[in-house]
């Protein structure tokens, strides 16, 4: 489908970039909500398992540099039929993501919404409503029912 | 108190999709309040987009004031190309 493939290849977040754009944040006096990828580690398993070792590098580099990161989102429109995950395993993820966040920032220290306990966000669904009438529909369920067996 | 407006709405899910613009009209009772959200509820996304392509200064003056006016607002980094970056650390 055009609407995924539409960045298409895999590329990088440099350290640079990512020190620029948490300078701009900063400056502004807003926070930053990040969505980590998902992808990642996907293919490489049977069970699509996440893999988490990237996310924790660029976790903790945050960290380092006392980026003001509100909340670290994982995934984008994980209801897309092309991308292939579940409910459950879009939730098993975020547990996993959950988990690292906590061992990153200590425990009992996420949920707050500030850079000092950062909220775990998710599921991040699109609605098949944005499908164009006459458009083949690429969602595998609308985002509600995704969102509900994703609570389940 | 009901207040009605007709207005031209523009929804532009993705930029490979056509514009689609639609009037549509809408009442709005605001006589009294039904829900506060918290100031930070205001919200944008910067589309992470940038990481791939550099097409833009995010640190431009302009740009910095007008974030600067929504603070202490969210600015959410992600959208489809979420899906396709890693962290490349330096070194």
């Amino acid at each position: 489908m055009a609407r995924v493939g539409a960045a298409g290849k895999n590329g990088f977040v440099t350290q640079w970039q990512w020190s620029l754009m948490c300078d701009m944040v900063s400056e502004t006096g807003l926070t930053f909500v990040y969505g980590l990828n998902a992808r990642l580690g996907y293919n490489d398993s049977s069970v699509h398992a996440w893999d988490p070792s990237n996310a924790e590098k660029l976790i903790r580099f945050a960290r380092s540099i006392n980026c003001p990161v509100s909340g670290w989102e994982l995934g984008n429109e994980l209801n897309l039929k092309t991308k292939g995950f579940t409910p459950e395993l879009n939730a098993n993820h975020t547990l996993q993501l959950s988990k690292l966040v906590e061992n990153i920032y200590g425990a009992g220290s996420v949920g707050a919404g500030t850079p000092q306990s950062p909220w775990r966000i998710g599921p991040d669904a699109t609605h098949s409503a944005l499908v164009p009438s006459g458009g083949v529909s690429d969602s595998d369920s609308d985002s509600e029912s995704f969102m509900q067996l994703y609570y389940d | 108190m009901h207040s009605t407006c007709g207005l031209a709405l523009a929804v532009l899910a993705c930029t490979s999709m056509p514009l689609v613009l639609a009037a549509i009209k809408i009442t709005v009772n605001i006589s009294n309040v039904v829900n506060q959200i918290p100031p930070w509820a205001v919200g944008l996304t910067l589309d992470a987009g940038w990481f791939l392509r550099n097409n833009y200064n995010i640190r431009d003056p302009a740009t910095v004031t007008v974030l600067k006016s929504l603070s202490p607002a969210i600015l959410r980094v992600g959208g489809t190309e979420a899906d396709w970056l890693s962290f490349k650390p330096d070194g």
